[in-house]
């Protein structure tokens, strides 16, 4: 009567009546700016043409309209939207569940009790680093101590925590210890994988890509994490690569699309083609569209071309609407 | 009866009271078992306490319901079963879908399989079987609390 599967091998994404998950990068704007950010976000990069309240409330009330089960909101730094409890809100009394995606430095104790309150699902913490030496290079103008005080404030609020870890040249031999670590503060999740060449990593390259000899180690240890720690916190690793990601896309596309801060949709984060604009279209429009879209050869030589020249995802940030009206 | 046996007996029965005869049998808990319990509950409450309460009148009244974390959409095909947790999806047959739907409507435990053997006319049980077999499933993935 029911098989389990990962989203993107859910039948064919194309049975299903709308997608069951919406990543939504509800700002650009961010206070920190990030040597490996794939969204190149920062102190004063919210788009010009950032979706009004009254433009995401509309949105929000599509989401539950169509019954998609599962939203996240990042950014950018999600919380520094000035109306975002409002957006939470919204979302969580619609019905959906709700995941934030944040860097923690806003995670105060009244913030987390909302949380709470509101029945967020879960808060997503990126601690990249187990010391302030390599998570303050990492997130620049962030701190280490920051993100583990919010972290406490999640805790000690009962809201469920999730800690994204991201590897460099300088914290990749701290994975270990970070596993560790995100049990010790009360994650139930642990997510991680290869740093991208994508967003501001096209340009930290130099000082943050790690050593390619250093990943068998980092993923032998998360493989022995995940044994040492069943039952207790889900480590989830994703070892492919960009390629192997995008061409595992292309025939089996997930069931999610990206909602960008401006209200177009994109296909997935590594490439730049939306398929939509929910400040005109709906989210029916939008998921025929997203089919459609990823049906395009022009996707498809995207990706042939990426495997030749991996310099071309500096173009990320050029969309190019695809599949659409 | 220990300590530990009594917390577990009260975290069990999910009424969380114990007898004034029930505690007085209690031994004393050496220290590292009081922690060892403790960090066990506290991990448990912090992590479920959100909907702890009505996981516990589920119980109570011994009905199913949906897990916390999942959500149910029909589909054209059926329906699906999105665990946020984990982010994994379950694709439901029409069957299976109508099964989650007693469920979602509060059914009782006890006459779940018999009421949906009556509402599609199952005259040889293979559905009664199927679904019996389904629903232990759910609850084996945690997907349904009991």
């Amino acid at each position: 009567m029911a098989t389990e599967t990962a989203p993107r091998e859910t039948r064919r994404t194309s049975d299903l009546a709308a997608p069951l998950y919406v990543a939504w990068q509800i700002t650009n704007e961010c206070n920190l700016a990030c040597l490996h950010c794939i969204e190149e976000s920062g102190p004063g990069k919210a788009f010009k043409d950032e979706l009004t309240t009254q433009q995401a409330y509309g949105v929000i009330d599509q989401l539950i309209k169509s019954e998609v089960p599962y939203v996240s909101f990042s950014g950018g730094e999600p919380m520094v939207r000035p109306d975002f409890f409002g957006m939470v809100e919204r979302i969580t009394k619609g019905g959906a569940g709700l995941k934030i995606e944040t860097n923690g430095h806003y995670l105060t104790p009244e913030n987390c009790k909302r949380f709470k309150d509101l029945g967020v699902k879960a808060v997503q913490v990126s601690l990249d680093g187990v010391t302030a030496a390599s998570f303050d290079k990492m997130r620049v103008n962030g701190r280490l101590e920051s993100a583990l005080g919010g972290i406490k404030n999640l805790r000690e609020a009962g809201v469920p925590i999730e800690i994204n870890f991201v590897p460099a040249k300088f914290n990749i031999k701290e994975i270990g210890a970070a596993v560790d670590l995100a049990y010790d503060i009360g994650a139930y999740s642990f997510y991680t994988g290869k740093l991208m060449f994508t967003g501001n990593a096209v340009r930290t390259w130099g000082i943050t890509a790690p050593d390619e000899a250093d990943y068998p180690r980092f993923f032998e240890t998360l493989r022995l994490k995940c044994d040492e720690y069943k039952g207790k916190i889900r480590v989830y690793y994703h070892a492919m690569g960009l390629l192997d990601e995008l061409r595992y896309r292309l025939e089996n596309p997930a069931a999610l699309f990206i909602i960008l801060p401006n209200g177009k949709v994109k296909l997935i984060n590594a490439l730049p083609f939306t398929c939509g604009d929910l400040r005109t279209d709906t989210i029916g429009q939008v998921w025929t569209q997203f089919q459609a879209a990823w049906k395009s050869p022009r996707v498809a030589t995207f990706i042939d071309r990426l495997a030749e020249d991996p310099s071309i995802v500096s173009r990320l940030h050029q969309w190019e609407e695809v599949g659409g009206q | 009866m220990s300590y530990e046996a009594l917390l577990r007996k009260s975290w069990k029965s999910g009424d969380f009271i114990v007898s004034e005869t029930e505690a007085a049998q209690a031994d004393p808990a050496d220290e590292a078992t009081r922690r060892e319990v403790c960090r066990e509950i506290e991990e448990i409450a912090a992590r479920e306490a959100w909907d702890a309460n009505s996981c516990l009148v589920a119980h109570r009244e011994g009905i199913m319901k949906l897990a916390p974390f999942v959500k149910f959409r029909e589909e054209k095909f059926g329906a699906v079963l999105f665990e946020t947790r984990s982010e994994k999806v379950y694709t439901l047959s029409p069957t299976g879908a109508a099964v989650v739907r007693e469920v979602i409507a509060g059914a009782q435990a006890a006459n779940l399989v018999a009421k949906l053997g009556e509402k599609f006319e199952d005259q040889t049980g293979k559905m009664a079987t199927e679904a019996e077999s389904f629903l232990a499933q759910l609850k084996d993935k945690g997907l349904i609390v009991e």
